[in-house]
C-alpha cells in the first residue's frame, strides 16, 4: 500500500470523448452503422463458385492426358481437340483459359453446342445440369461417337455418362463409370480411375 | 444530400450538387460551397468543421471513413487484377491431377471469414488488453470527489485487463460451423480512497467457457455472396464468482470478494442468440452481427448479471492476397445486476453497487489482418486491432473504457 497526497483527479479519455455527444452526433453514427450493414445489393460475390468451375475447366484439361481415344477419333496432330458445352454453360469465364491450350499435340477449342450435328467435332461433351430432362436423348445422339461426357449432375454417371463432378467438402471430385468409358471405346489410366468414385450403370 | 466518392489513395472527397446556396445534409450549417474548400484543403480526413464541435468532427470523419472504405475498394477492385476478384479468372491447368483433387473450393483468405466449409478446422488465439479509466455518469466522466461527495468511501481510477482467448472451430457440415472459446484473463485495478490513498487489487483465472453452433439459413458459403448465419450458443459458468484479494491491497490484510467485473464469470449458464450476415465481392468483404447473452436464474451468490446485447458492423479490404486492413463498429449494452451478491456488503466502491452496473458504448476499431496463402505458414491469419470508444454512457459511477488493443493468429486446417 503506497499513499499519496490527497485526491488525484483520474485520467480519462481524451478531451473530445469526455464531452456529451450532441443528439445529433447519435443519429449519425448509427447512420453509418446502418450503411456498413446495407450495402448495395449489386455486389455479390462470385469467387467461390468461380473458383469451383475454374477447378473443373482445369480438370477437362488434365482428363484429356489420362484417357486415350481410339486413333481414328482423335484429329491428326496439329489438328484441333474440341471441348462442346451442352445447354446453359455454367463455367462463365473460367473455361477461358483453354481455349487454343496445346496438348497431346493438338490445340484445344470450346464451343457451345447448338445442334446435335455441333457433336459430331467434340472429342469432349460437357452436358449442363440444364439438360437433364433431355439426357437420354442427347445419349442417344451420342451413341456411336467416341466422346467422353462430363457432367455435374446427380445420378449422370450411373445413367451412362462416363465422367461425372461432385463436390464433397469442399474439394472438388469425380465419378467414372469405367463401363460406359468402355463402351465408347475410351481407355482410362488407372491413376485416374484411382482417384476417382467407380459407378456403375 | 451528400454522395461520395474516392480517389485511388483512398482519401475521402465529399461531391455535393452542384447548387452553390444549398446546405449541406453532412455537415449540418455549413454552406456546401465552403464544406467543400474545408474538405479538399485539409488532408488524411481531417475535417475542418467550424460550425460544429469536437463531437461533430468525430462524426464526421467516422462516417466519411466508413463509407469511404468500401467504395474505396470497389474502385480498385476494378483496376487491379490479383486473386481476388470475381471478375478475374485463374488459369489452374498447370496443376497436377492430385493438386486439383486436393485444391479447396472455399480457401481461408486474409478477409477472413465466420463460418468454414465442411470438413475444415480452426484454431485460434487471440490476446486483448483494454484500459479502463475515467469515472463516468451518464456520458461525462467526474472526478473522484465527486464521487466521494455522493457517498463512496473508495473508488476505482482505472483497470488494466489482459484476455488470452483460445478458440477452436470445426464445420462438420457447409451449413453448420461449431466454436467453442475459452478466455484467461489477468485483471489489476487501481483504487483511491476518499482519505487520499491508492492501493490496487489483482484477479486472475479462466472465464466462462462459450460454446456456439453457426447456422447458415440463407445463402451459401461455397457460392458466395450474401449469407445469413443463425448463432446458437451457450456460456457455461467455468469461471469463478468468489475472487478474491487482500483488504486494501495490503498482504497483511485478510481476503475480501473484488467487486462483480473483477469476477470471472457469471456464474450463471446464458443462452447466446444471435444473428450474423455476412457479404464479400472480390476483395471486399463485409457484415454485421447481432449477438445476445441471455442471463438466466440466479448463481450461487444470489445474483444475476445483466442481459448483454451487442451490434457490431465491419469491412475488411484485400489489398493483397495477405494483407487486409478492417473497420469495425461494435456497439453493446448491458443491463443492471438483478439480486446483490452479500459478500459485497461492507464494499463501499460504485463497482460493487448492483444497480450501477448498466450501461452502452459505442467503439470504433481499425484493424490490420495478415495471411499466408502459401508456404510453411500456409493458412496462418495474424490479426490487429485496436480502437477506442466513441459514445459511451454509463449510470455510474462507473469506469469507462479507454481504449482496446487486440492481437490474433489463427490457423485452419
Amino acid at each position: 500500500m503506497r499513499s499519496e497526497p490527497a485526491i488525484v483527479k483520474a485520467k480519462g479519455p481524451p478531451a473530445f470523448l469526455q464531452k456529451p455527444a450532441a443528439a445529433g452526433v447519435r443519429a449519425w453514427l448509427w447512420l453509418a452503422l446502418a450503411a456498413t450493414c446495407v450495402w448495395p445489393a449489386e455486389l455479390r460475390a462470385q469467387s467461390a463458385l468461380q473458383r469451383e468451375y475454374e477447378i473443373k475447366a482445369a480438370y477437362l484439361y488434365n482428363f484429356i492426358n489420362y484417357i486415350d481415344w481410339p486413333a481414328d477419333s482423335l484429329p491428326p496432330a496439329g489438328g484441333t481437340i474440341t471441348i462442346g458445352i451442352v445447354g446453359e454453360n455454367p463455367f462463365g469465364p473460367a473455361i477461358d483459359p483453354l481455349k487454343g491450350k496445346q496438348i497431346k499435340g493438338r490445340t484445344l477449342a470450346v464451343k457451345q453446342i447448338t445442334t446435335p450435328k455441333d457433336l459430331e467435332a467434340c472429342q469432349i461433351v460437357f452436358i449442363s445440369v440444364s439438360e437433364k430432362a433431355r439426357l437420354p436423348e442427347i445419349f442417344g445422339q451420342l451413341k456411336d461417337s467416341k466422346t467422353l461426357t462430363v457432367s455435374e449432375m446427380d445420378g449422370f454417371a450411373a445413367q451412362g455418362g462416363i465422367i461425372n463432378f461432385i463436390s464433397e467438402r469442399n474439394k472438388v471430385r469425380f465419378e467414372i463409370n469405367p463401363d460406359a468409358a468402355r463402351r465408347t471405346g475410351l481407355t482410362i489410366s488407372s491413376e485416374l480411375l484411382k482417384l476417382a468414385k467407380l459407378v456403375k450403370s | 444530400m451528400c454522395r461520395h466518392r474516392v480517389v485511388a489513395n483512398r482519401l475521402p472527397v465529399v461531391v455535393f450538387p452542384s447548387t452553390p446556396d444549398s446546405r449541406c445534409d453532412f455537415l449540418p450549417g455549413v454552406p456546401v460551397a465552403k464544406a467543400i474548400v474545408q474538405i479538399k484543403q485539409n488532408s488524411f480526413g481531417r475535417i475542418r468543421c467550424a460550425r460544429r464541435g469536437w463531437a461533430g468532427r468525430w462524426a464526421g470523419l467516422l462516417i466519411l471513413t466508413v463509407l469511404a472504405l468500401p467504395a474505396s475498394a470497389l474502385d480498385m477492385c476494378q483496376m487491379c487484377a490479383a486473386p481476388f476478384g470475381a471478375t478475374e479468372t485463374a488459369d489452374l491447368t498447370g496443376l497436377s491431377l492430385q493438386e486439383l483433387y486436393d485444391l479447396d473450393i472455399v480457401q481461408p483468405n486474409v478477409l477472413g471469414g465466420h463460418t468454414h466449409p465442411a470438413g475444415q478446422a480452426m484454431f485460434g488465439y487471440e490476446f486483448m488488453h483494454m484500459r479502463m479509466s475515467g469515472l463516468y455518469q451518464g456520458s461525462q466522466t467526474i472526478s473522484p470527489a465527486q464521487a466521494f461527495a455522493e457517498g463512496f468511501k473508495t473508488v476505482h481510477t482505472s483497470m488494466d485487463m489482459d484476455m488470452h482467448m483460445f478458440d477452436l472451430m470445426y464445420a462438420p457440415t457447409e451449413r453448420l460451423t461449431l466454436m467453442t472459446m475459452l478466455p484467461y484473463k489477468t485483471m489489476s485495478m487501481k483504487h483511491l480512497t476518499s482519505a487520499g490513498l491508492n492501493f490496487n487489487q489483482s484477479a486472475e483465472g479462466i472465464g466462462d467457457l462459450e460454446v456456439m453452433g453457426m447456422i447458415t439459413i440463407f445463402g451459401d458459403i461455397l457460392k458466395g455472396g450474401p449469407r445469413l448465419l443463425l448463432n446458437v450458443g451457450l456460456s457455461f459458468p467455468t469461471g469463478s464468482i468468489n475472487v478474491k484479494d487482500h483488504k486494501d491491497g495490503n498482504p497483511g490484510q485478510p481476503s475480501v470478494l473484488l467487486e462483480y467485473f473483477m469476477q470471472m464469470g457469471s456464474g450463471t449458464f446464458d443462452p447466446m442468440p444471435g444473428l450474423t450476415f455476412l457479404d464479400d465481392s472480390g476483395r471486399l468483404s463485409w457484415g454485421a452481427q447481432t449477438l445476445e447473452t441471455v442471463r438466466l436464474g440466479r448463481n450461487g451468490h444470489g445474483y444475476r448479471l445483466g442481459n448483454e446485447y451487442r451490434l457490431s458492423a465491419w469491412t475488411s479490404y484485400g489489398v493483397t492476397d495477405w494483407f487486409a486492413p478492417s473497420l469495425r463498429l461494435d456497439g453493446r449494452w448491458w443491463g443492471d445486476i438483478t439480486g446483490k451478491d452479500t459478500g459485497l456488503n461492507t464494499n463501499p466502491t460504485p463497482e460493487g453497487r448492483a444497480d450501477l452496473r448498466d450501461g452502452r458504448r459505442l467503439d470504433l476499431l481499425f484493424g490490420l489482418n495478415l495471411y499466408a496463402p502459401k508456404g510453411i505458414f500456409k493458412g496462418t491469419r495474424l490479426m490487429l486491432e485496436g480502437g477506442l470508444p466513441v459514445y459511451q454512457h454509463l449510470h455510474g459511477p462507473q469506469l469507462g473504457t479507454a481504449w482496446i488493443l487486440s492481437a490474433g493468429c489463427t490457423y485452419a486446417f
